[in-house]
């Protein structure tokens, strides 16, 4: 259970750097996303804040988003990277390529 | 726990926010619920409303929002403007009561007591006027409208503190003549009293007529019966309110009752 914490605590930090590289795979939307991170093995974020990320995102012009029908239940909302978006993410994968580099020397 | 309870409980938790942001991220967990697996079980997965709010909120950036401004703002624009309408049309509505219980657009005119056959003597107290016992009595008095709208005047009940009733006079009757026109023409003859609309601006006579008969009754010495008045009660009716008007007489007019052997004196 602390282990699960301590994930979470860490994912926080890069919880945005994340939903915006598998935003930037393709247009998506919030269940693909947060099931796109199970899957790459990010497990122990919470739904709301995966949600909570994507609305700050949009609000602050990093996604744009649009509804479109869907087969097996009500309008999806889906999300696109913006320009700015695409930039949020270059500088985010640096910072992160940083305190990897970092963390590796560090970490055993 | 169904989909609705916990959209409910979120919404309640997220009532501080404003209503479009609100229900932007109402819609956004409506999404997300639709898409779970039927057999999800709400709070294992998302934890309680209360922490999925405060996650979100954590997220997302929004903190706790107070004040008159937030709690204005958690309205829907629609039903604030409805509200807003609502309020504004019951308070015409209470203005509009409280105007028409308050409008008393009647006012006196004029008096008069020209009655033929009286004998009229101006004295340093006022001007006295005699009535011959058994012979005509005439009380005329104008009412007016100076306000803006039509008032039905249903009629005159008496002064302030009397009834026409006490009056010394046998056969009352009122009488009605008018509209009289403001440079003072005078139109139609005396008429037998029926409640009538006054527009406004107009003037219409109303005058009292019966036979003086105020008979000699003992009194003591010293003594004198008189009735007084100061002003008529016009009742008038306007819109769906009744009312009294009280008009002042421009003097005050007494009947003299019995003192001595003249028992039929009007002073005014």
């Amino acid at each position: 259970m602390q282990t699960s914490v301590d994930q979470s605590q860490l994912l926080k930090g890069v919880l945005e750097l994340a939903v915006l590289a598998v935003i930037a795979q393709g247009e998506t939307y919030g269940y693909e996303i947060l099931s796109t991170l199970e899957q790459a093995g990010l497990e122990g974020v919470g739904d709301a804040s995966v949600y909570g990320t994507l609305r700050r995102l949009e609000q602050a012009g990093h996604l744009s988003s649009r509804l479109q029908a869907s087969d097996s239940g009500p309008a999806r909302k889906y999300y696109s990277l913006t320009t700015a978006g695409r930039a949020q993410l270059r500088a985010g994968t640096t910072a992160w390529s940083t305190i990897n580099d970092a963390l590796g020397k560090l970490v055993p | 726990m169904t989909h609705d309870d916990y959209l409910r409980e979120v919404k309640f938790a997220l009532r501080d926010l404003p209503w479009k942001q609100r229900r932007d991220l109402l819609a956004d967990l409506r999404d997300h619920l639709a898409e779970l697996p039927p057999e999800t079980d709400l709070v294992a997965r998302l934890g309680t409303a209360g922490h999925y709010t405060a996650e979100l909120r954590a997220a997302a950036g929004l903190s706790q929002r107070r004040g008159a401004i937030a709690f204005i703002r958690s309205f829907r624009p629609r039903n604030l403007v409805l509200a807003a309408a609502v309020l504004t049309v019951l308070g015409l509505v209470i203005a509009g009561i409280a105007w028409v219980d308050s409008c008393q657009p009647l006012a006196f005119g004029n008096g008069s007591m020209d009655t033929p056959g009286s004998k009229t003597d101006v004295g340093d107290d006022g001007e006295h006027v005699a009535f011959r016992q058994g012979g005509p009595f005439e009380v005329g008095v104008s009412v007016v409208n100076y306000g803006r709208f039509t008032v039905r005047v249903l009629g005159i009940t008496g002064d302030y503190g009397h009834s026409f009733s006490e009056l010394p006079l046998s056969s009352p009757h009122l009488t009605v003549a008018g509209p009289i026109a403001n440079d003072g023409g005078f139109s139609g003859p005396f008429r037998p009293f029926r409640p009538f609309d006054l527009k406004p601006g107009q003037l219409m006579l109303l005058e009292l007529r019966g036979t003086y008969d105020a008979r000699c009754r003992p009194a003591a010495r010293g003594t004198q019966y008189f009735w007084g008045f100061t002003g008529f009660q016009v009742r008038y009716g306007f819109l769906w309110r009744t009312g009294t008007a009280e008009v002042d007489l421009p003097a005050h007019l007494s009947i003299n009752g019995p003192k001595d052997e003249s028992c039929s004196l009007v002073k005014r």
